[in-house]
């Protein structure tokens, strides 16, 4: 039962990899430029960015209820990361959600920030897990950092010019996130009752998510400009 | 953890569940006004219908934004700063906070961009199961939460094998009194704040004569009728906890009635909110009995109308104070009577601790200010058309 909810967990990740990770690219080309191509960019994204950024909330809630034990030795390990993904988070949500009902221009430039420093510290996180080892501050996790920024910015790119690019990068960042993942199963995960319960509601629930998710990107298939709520 | 890092913890923890918990509230207390507005829109096809779901739908909008972020932010602390929670009872407590992410999180935000978007899109029965979803999927993640947080005030369904603690049955986890009383009464106060949210706006836009009369006088007695009897149900659901309360928490039983109590026992001081909250609770429900006794001369009255506007934050004191005397009341215990608060905490350093509490306090003060004064903006702008982008017919 710990393999099936590993691979959940692994899908949840990678999902929100693929999909964040082309929001993280667009977010942090929004700093600069005419306030209409940054009204175009924020339309591209803003009305998905709620619905994507549930694939990781939910990683995460998996490794809490399945994996209780990996949860609480890398999250106070890679302390400030941890925090600075949240802030990140935080931050960026805010400006992406507020910029239209807000007149200031310091949304823009706070969406460009926080999605930089959200893919920056993913990167360094999950290199760091990667790579094992003692310490916080390490070279090799801190290029995976850069690395991260670069490709995000790659992604988005492809999600802007179209479904096509955007399948093509995202098969690659799902197999970099994935398969080493599912490769190295942890042996700790939580007893066998919880995992029982565990895959009883979530394994049904499955299909009717991605159903929803599947909808939501059906749904968002019109003109950029056309105005919003967002 | 040090004791002053496990108080920074605490603090940190505290912080970022009281102010989740007032964006949560009003999400809960909103929506099912929203769907109801919805239904009868659907039902009746009269325009007014439409333009209120649609105002107070955005409000709840722009209100989720900080429940989801602060939310967020709470799933990590308990790796970041509670690690021994996990570690020492993960097996029961994370697996409930799991299923809220999935079930209700991911299921909520999902459905919910998808009404946001469906306005003039989608078939209209459609989007009316839209709203009523996301209304269902909102209340399963409070039922979630209050699973895990109920076997922390009452630990059930549990064994203990060599130390380790671990799930016996999903039977009594999922029907643990203490998570039933406190699920009931939070969702009775949590429809108290959105109803004389409603009535507090309404009660505005009266006051200062704006051109929608007809529309805000019927918000006002949707608002007075869900904010009365919500708050009604929630004072006697209060009391209702008492016989449980004094058989699982006696130390906090006691400490509520200002009894000394010897062993192990929360401060003092959690007799203050208990009272705050029970008064509180008690003006809500003379206002909303005046109101449905007077009715014409009472909601006549400038001054009643602004002081309908002054009531809009006290549902929200009351909650604070309900959130101390419960979490505040289970001290020492983080899992009352199972794990002691300072035994789950993380083997950080203190200034770990200061940086994680700082950053999130800045975040926190700078993004629950800009969103309640986003909320009062556009409460008091009223209804407008367009709002959800949908193209005017």
């Amino acid at each position: 039962m710990s393999t099936v909810l590993w691979i959940v967990l692994v899908f949840f990740l990678t999902g929100y990899l693929v999909f964040e990770g082309s929001d993280f690219g667009v977010g942090m080309t929004m700093g600069h430029g005419t306030p209409e191509r940054r009204d175009r960019l924020a339309r591209s994204i803003s009305p998905l960015f709620l619905g994507n950024e549930v694939w990781g909330v939910a990683a995460v809630g998996v490794l809490l209820g399945a994996f209780p034990a990996i949860e609480s030795t890398q999250s106070s390990r890679l302390y400030p990361f941890v925090v600075t993904i949240l802030l990140g988070w935080m931050a960026r949500d805010a400006g992406l959600w507020f910029r239209s009902r807000t007149r200031g221009d310091w949304c823009d430039p706070l969406i460009a920030v926080a999605s930089a420093v959200l893919a920056f510290s993913w990167g360094y996180v999950l290199t760091d897990i990667a790579l094992g080892g003692p310490g916080i501050l390490r070279l090799g996790p801190a290029l995976g950092g850069l690395a991260a920024v670069a490709a995000a910015l790659l992604h988005g790119r492809a999600f802007l010019a179209g479904r096509r690019y955007f399948l093509a990068t995202g098969t690659v960042v799902a197999a970099v996130i994935a398969i080493p993942l599912l490769l190295n199963r942890p042996d700790v995960a939580a007893g066998s009752t919880t995992l029982v319960l565990l895959a009883a509601f979530v394994l049904p629930a499955l299909p009717l998510l991605l159903a929803a998710q599947i909808w939501l990107w059906r749904l968002c298939r019109r003109p950029a400009d056309a105005p919003g709520f967002f | 953890m040090t004791g002053t890092a496990t108080t920074l913890a605490r603090v940190e923890f505290a912080g970022t569940a009281v102010v989740h918990f007032l964006f949560a509230a009003l999400t809960l207390g909103l929506l099912p006004v929203v769907a109801v507005l919805q239904t009868r829109w659907n039902r009746t096809g009269e325009a007014t219908l439409e333009r209120m779901t649609k105002f107070w739908g955005s409000l709840y909008i722009i209100n989720y934004a900080l429940g989801i972020v602060t939310g967020l932010v709470m799933e990590f602390q308990f790796g970041l700063n509670w690690s021994g929670l996990p570690r020492a009872v993960g097996n029961i407590f994370g697996a409930p906070l799991a299923l809220e992410t999935i079930l209700a999180f991911f299921a909520e935000s999902t459905l919910l961009g998808l009404w946001i978007l469906g306005w003039g899109r989608l078939p209209k029965k459609l989007h009316l199961l839209l709203i009523w979803l996301v209304t269902l999927t909102a209340y399963i993640s409070a039922f979630w939460v209050m699973v895990t947080n109920g076997f922390m005030q009452h630990p059930v369904g549990y064994a203990d094998r060599h130390g380790m603690i671990v799930l016996k049955s999903w039977g009594a986890l999922l029907t643990n009194s203490g998570m039933f009383y406190g699920l009931i009464h939070l969702v009775a106060g949590s429809l108290t704040a959105g109803g004389f949210f409603i009535a507090g706006v309404s009660a505005f836009h009266l006051v200062r004569r704006t051109k929608e009369k007809a529309f805000f006088d019927r918000s006002l007695r949707i608002g007075l009728f869900v904010g009365g009897a919500a708050a009604l149900a929630t004072v006697l659901l209060g009391f209702a906890q008492y016989g449980y309360l004094k058989r699982a928490q006696p130390a906090k039983y006691a400490t509520m009635s200002g009894k000394p109590v010897s062993g192990p026992a929360p401060p003092s001081w959690i007799s203050l909110p208990l009272n705050v909250m029970i008064g509180l609770g008690i003006v809500l429900v003379v206002v909303a009995v005046g109101a449905a006794v007077f009715r014409q001369q009472f909601l006549g009255s400038r001054f009643v109308l602004w002081g309908l506007v002054g009531l809009i934050p006290l549902p929200f004191l009351a909650l604070i104070c309900g959130w101390l005397v419960r979490e505040v009341g289970r001290q020492p215990w983080v899992v009352y009577g199972l794990v002691r608060t300072s035994a789950a905490s993380s083997s950080v350093s203190t200034s770990a601790v200061l940086f994680s509490l700082i950053g999130f306090s800045v975040a926190y003060v700078a993004l629950a200010g800009l969103d309640y004064s986003l909320i009062a903006r556009a409460a008091r702008r009223g209804p407008r058309d367009g709002i959800f982008g949908e193209v005017p017919v």
